[in-house]
């Protein structure tokens, strides 16, 4: 029988876990992986999602038949949407994501909320809120999320000096 | 045939290339492994297209003492099996040639924070680079997403001799 392998993050849990399952495997299954790797296994009404859109998984049906393949990027969480807090200086703005959107995302589209020109955009990192931490572009913000938000300042990214 | 792995630090550098976050660089196209020859790991990054630049550079990791430790690299002509020439070192606005540089160690390693070799004596690194400081837990897809950002943002404008 032929092999899924797929890369999963999960609420809470920054590590990208690459995890294999089989080709007609439901999509509780990624439910399980990830109670397996430290999901709460007392989580009530959790999603999976795959991919950095909207597409939420129907649990009880199979992954190969809701488009997921080799390779893909699953997410399993508890909330259907993020709400994330951005601040830029003065600015602050509230947007919503799935939590399978990853950082670069979230970027992309507050840059273009507020005007930000492409190449100060790409002189700009995201940063969560009261601390130092700056999550790679490639991170699922549901994997960052407590409950079902988050708080992200945009901040310059420095030059290696002294 | 794969060798088999013996050493401690040397098993924990092949479970790390095999875990998520460095498979799905690999995935997204934005590094590959070359090849290890161990405690050396050749890894190529993708570069954003410039003139007269390559599509990717090698990097010559030194992964001595991994993950504990952290690794050291420096750019790597692999073809010749030396050190790249400094005409062809990637060049840039600001932040580029300021992790580049062949002025630093004889360019026997990268002006980064996250380098076992250029934080010695950089007492002030871990407070002003806090997101940068090696982290066994992130392994070295940490210290390669910081290479691919550089060679991937609006700084970099190419080689030094292009």
């Amino acid at each position: 029988m032929s092999k899924l392998q797929l890369f999963l993050q999960f609420e809470g849990h920054r590590r990208i876990e690459l995890i294999q399952l089989d080709h007609d495997s439901l999509a509780l299954e990624l439910v399980n992986a990830a109670i397996r790797l430290g999901l709460a296994n007392d989580s009530k009404d959790v999603c999976a999602f795959y991919g950095d859109d909207d597409c939420e998984l129907k649990l009880d049906e199979p992954l190969s038949k809701q488009g997921v393949r080799d390779r893909h990027r699953v997410h399993v969480h508890r909330c259907r949407k993020i709400k994330v807090t951005l601040h830029f200086n003065e600015i602050v703005e509230h947007m919503e994501f799935p939590p399978s959107a990853t950082i670069d995302r979230v970027k992309k589209k507050f840059v273009h909320a507020i005007q930000m020109k492409p190449v100060d955009a790409s002189e700009h990192v995201l940063q969560l809120c009261g601390c130092s931490d700056r999550p790679e572009g490639d991170t699922q913000i549901g994997s960052l999320a407590s409950h079902c938000s988050v708080c992200l300042d945009l901040v310059p990214i420095k030059r290696i000096e002294g | 045939m794969v060798a088999t792995a013996t050493l401690p630090d040397e098993r924990a550098f092949h479970a790390d290339i095999e875990a998520g976050a460095f498979q799905l660089g690999v995935c997204m196209g934005k590094w590959r492994l070359v090849e290890t020859h161990w405690p050396i790991a050749y890894i190529a990054v993708a570069a954003s297209c410039r003139d007269g630049a390559p599509q990717e550079f090698c990097f010559r990791f030194d992964c001595s003492g991994f993950p504990s430790a952290a690794p050291t690299a420096m750019l790597w002509d692999y073809e010749c099996k030396q050190a790249l020439a400094v005409a062809r070192w990637p060049n840039g606005a600001s932040r580029v040639p300021a992790v580049f540089r062949p002025d630093w160690k004889e360019g026997s390693c990268l002006y980064l924070p996250c380098d076992r070799v250029s934080i010695e004596g950089h007492h002030n690194w871990p407070s002003e680079y806090p997101s940068l400081q090696w982290s066994p837990t992130r392994g070295i897809a940490m210290y390669l997403e910081e290479i691919h950002s550089l060679l991937n943002s609006s700084d970099y404008k190419g080689v030094r001799g292009g």
